[in-house]
């Protein structure tokens, strides 16, 4: 199975929670992780960091997610900061301009830097 | 009364003019019974009152007659006579007698009763009256009798004695009943008169309802033609003038829809016409490939573009813009393409074609309509590209060797516009050489004049060469998408005022020619299997949840596993998504069958020793037996479009399409749809821009 995501949501040591996600993003991981940031919004949070620096590999459905996940929180009113994703996942949001539509920030404390308390 | 309308079931009616008439027949009768009965009670407070009042004049004047007799001595004698004869006058009075003051009759018909008493007067009392009663004057009844008693005085004022005159009640109630009879009868009269008018007046008035009603389900069964004409001056007559004239609205408009459906058959029927005549796909020759584009305008419009070849190898390109819209424009395109079919493998020159072309057309040209054209001869061999012009576009070429975009203008005037052979003598055949990489682009002027929805800006040249520049060396795939693309979000939301069609003949087959080359080397699919065994193979479960085993593949693989990681992650994920993509669209998700890849390192790579590690010097053959899928048909997603943002999807392709820096399609080959692909590395596509905010 290629599903070797795994996430970790960290709500009370920052002023915001943080996701972290570590492995591979393809299609099935990408499925698990947009419910789990619509459960995030769904309780309430309105802000989200995603740490990716441990994930070393994102398919096209995984940038996909990305994108519906950030408006999804634009759309209520909040924002999802992408934190540190390593230099291949960078290159490609990069080729594919998808930093025109993503909040993207070098490591996870730029990242909180960013999103308002 | 059972009616039946139109589709639905018979149902029961009432007659509105039945209610009409009975509400109004039950007004006008309590009108008048109201009537009647308040004034048979006014008639009998009347009859009363006068009946009284005569009762008492009566007898006034009896006392007043009786006031002298009554001082004489046999007042009997001269009243005697006076009683008589009131009696006989008015023989409903009972009583009419005279007393003195000691109250014994002196004045009565019977003589007998003179001298006695009036035994009557004890059983009477005074009664109710609306008389006003002066001093001496009494009003008296019983049971039986209504009696009016006055003084009779002298002049002095001294009593002498009374006059009594009284009748019974009985006659007093005949009079009213007789009052009342007559009342009841007019009344009657009155009532039965009204109640016929009333009805009669509500038939009359009701009548064109009839007529309204049957003139509608004429209507509705789709009779549109018979108007109901109804000669009414009330409302109704006003209602059934609207009906009508809704009806021949109705009537006209429906005429209107079926002309107009009529109409757009025929544009399709011309539609489907015009795009029979356009080439199905590219054609390829030598290392050049020539495709065209065709995005029709809302109206059929007159472009027309056609690629073949030539029996001396050459390829023409033609490419036609008819100054026309509608299906007078069809129909010249349709004659142009029978036209140039017929005379292209007559002639060596494009000017020579477009001479004959003219001379084919024109007779069938209605006045002032014109059309430009371009028609192009292609020798792969030598890379020449000999060409005419009959003021069609300027062509544009993109040169490989410096990223630059020349533009050639054209001298010919337009097929049709000035008849003669004012043509041949403008026209001339032109000669450019396309190198390898380098791309021609004709187009029609729904291209550079295509307008902006607001400001009605033309689309114009720049962009045309700005588009050429940014997709320098993509492929003609590439460019003819981006180009459709970028003049699509150019027009907005407005319809697309005139077709739009692109020729390109690019230069760009050197990977696909090595692959034609290497397929046509083999004498068959098992020598062709063989030789792609020696390459380092993948053999991969079309599975989306295993293709993590491409990435342990490049690990593994000799040449591939020593380039750093993060050219790993992205040699990975270009393959992941070439793989997916098959394993989802052409297989249709069935996880039983199976695709290959394949990595063969570039020969000179291998020979010369001398591969930079950082670089990716090889290519990827990847075979599939699914459906084919043509790459050039794709197109990315707009992503400035929030909607396509939210579904997240469509990124595969462009994902491939970012990475690779060469790749070409052959699909349904004898050995499957083969899919061969370059990879950039990172420190060669790495824009070094900064994405954080």
């Amino acid at each position: 199975m290629s599903s070797q995501m795994n996430m970790e949501l960290i709500k009370d040591q920052f002023s915001t929670p943080v996701l972290f996600v570590s492995g591979r993003i393809d299609a099935a991981a990408a499925q698990v992780l947009k419910a789990e940031c619509a459960a995030s919004r769904d309780t309430g949070c309105q802000r989200l960091v995603v740490s990716l620096a441990d994930v070393t590999f994102v398919s096209s459905s995984g940038l996909g997610s990305f994108l519906v996940i950030s408006e999804e929180f634009k759309d209520a009113g909040g924002s999802v900061v992408f934190a540190a994703p390593v230099r291949s996942v960078r290159h490609v949001l990069k080729l594919l301009n998808l930093d025109q539509f993503l909040d993207l920030a070098p490591d996870v404390e730029s990242a909180l830097d960013l999103v308002p308390a | 009364m059972t009616v039946r309308t139109g589709r639905t079931k018979a149902r029961r009616v009432v007659s509105m003019r039945l209610i009409v008439s009975t509400t109004a027949a039950a007004l006008v009768a309590l009108c008048v019974i109201g009537v009647g009965a308040v004034s048979e009670k006014n008639t009998r407070e009347m009859l009363v009152s006068e009946v009284e009042a005569r009762l008492m004049l009566e007898a006034s004047n009896l006392a007043n007659l009786s006031a002298d007799a009554l001082l004489d001595d046999f007042p009997e004698l001269t009243l005697n006579p006076v009683v008589t004869d009131i009696q006989e006058k008015r023989p409903d009075l009972v009583v009419v007698t005279v007393l003195d003051h000691q109250e014994r009759i002196k004045g009565h018909a019977d003589v007998r009763m003179h001298g006695k008493g009036l035994a009557l007067l004890d059983s009477l009392a005074p009664v109710e009256t609306r008389l006003e009663l002066d001093a001496g004057e009494d009003f008296l009844g019983n049971g039986h009798l209504l009696v009016a008693a006055v003084d009779a005085r002298h002049a002095d004022g001294q009593r002498l004695g009374r006059a009594v005159v009284g009748l019974r009640r009985a006659t007093l109630e005949a009079l009213v009943m007789q009052a009342r009879r007559q009342l009841l009868m007019v009344s009657a009269v009155l009532l039965g008169i009204s109640l016929l008018a009333s009805v009669l007046l509500m038939r009359q008035l009701l009548r064109p309802v009839d007529t309204l009603r049957k003139g509608l389900e004429r209507i509705g069964h789709g009779d549109l033609n018979s108007p109901m004409h109804m000669n009414d001056r009330t409302e109704l007559g006003l209602l059934a003038d609207t009906v009508d004239d809704m009806a021949a609205r109705i009537r006209d408009s429906q005429r209107d829809m079926v002309e107009k459906e009529r109409l757009a058959h025929e544009m399709d029927l011309a539609r489907d016409i015009q795009l029979s005549l356009l080439p199905k796909t590219h054609a390829v020759a030598g290392d050049f490939v020539i495709e065209g584009a065709y995005q029709a305008a809302a109206e059929v419009g007159g472009d027309f573009f056609d690629v073949f070849e030539l029996p001396d190898g050459r390829f023409g390109c033609f490419i036609a813009d008819v100054a026309g819209k509608g299906l007078g424009g069809c129909l010249v395109t349709s004659m142009m393409a029978v036209l140039t079919r017929s005379q292209r493998d007559r002639y060596a020159s494009p000017r020579d074609l477009l001479i004959a072309l003219e001379e084919g057309l024109v007779p069938q040209l209605a006045p002032g309509v014109f059309v430009t054209a371009f028609y192009g001869i292609l020798d792969a061999d030598s890379g020449v590209l000999s060409y005419a012009s009959a003021a069609h576009s300027p062509l544009l070429v993109y040169r490989a060797e410096n990223g630059a975009v020349e533009r050639f203008e054209t001298r010919g005037i337009p097929i049709g516009a000035v008849r003669g052979g004012a043509l041949a003598a403008t026209l001339q055949d032109e000669e450019i050489v396309l190198a390898p990489g380098d791309l021609a682009l004709q187009y029609t002027d729904g291209l550079n004049e295509a307008p902006q929805a607001h400001t009605q800006e033309e689309f114009g040249f720049d962009r045309i060469v700005t588009a050429m520049t940014e997709t320098s060396g993509a492929g003609r795939s590439k460019l003819l998408n981006a180009l459709q693309m970028q003049t699509t979000r150019w027009c907005g939301h407005q319809p697309q005022s005139d077709d739009l069609t692109l020729l390109a003949i690019s230069r760009e087959g050197a990977v696909h020619k090595r692959v034609t080359d290497r397929l046509s080397g083999f004498s068959s699919d098992e020598d062709l299997l063989d030789n792609l065994l020696h390459a380092l193979h993948l053999k991969l479960n079309a599975d989306l949840d295993h293709m993590d085993e491409i990435g342990r593949w490049i690990e593994t693989t000799p040449g591939l596993a020593g380039i750093p990681d993060e050219e790993k992650t992205l040699l990975e994920t270009g393959l992941f998504e070439i793989c997916a993509n098959i394993a989802e669209h052409g297989y249709g998700g069935d996880t039983h069958r199976s695709l290959d890849i394949w990595w063969q390192p570039d020969a000179e790579a291998e020979v010369s020793g001398e591969a930079d590690r950082s670089l990716l010097q090889g290519h990827f053959l990847i075979r599939d037996r699914g459906a084919p899928f043509d790459p050039s048909d794709w197109s990315p997603p707009d992503l400035e479009d929030k909607a396509n943002r939210l579904k997240g999807r469509g990124l595969g392709m462009l994902v491939v399409d970012k990475l690779a820096s060469d790749k070409t399609y052959l699909p349904g080959t004898a050995v499957g749809n083969l899919y061969l692909v370059r990879f950039r590395s990172l420190a060669d596509s790495e824009k070094g821009e900064e994405i954080y905010v």
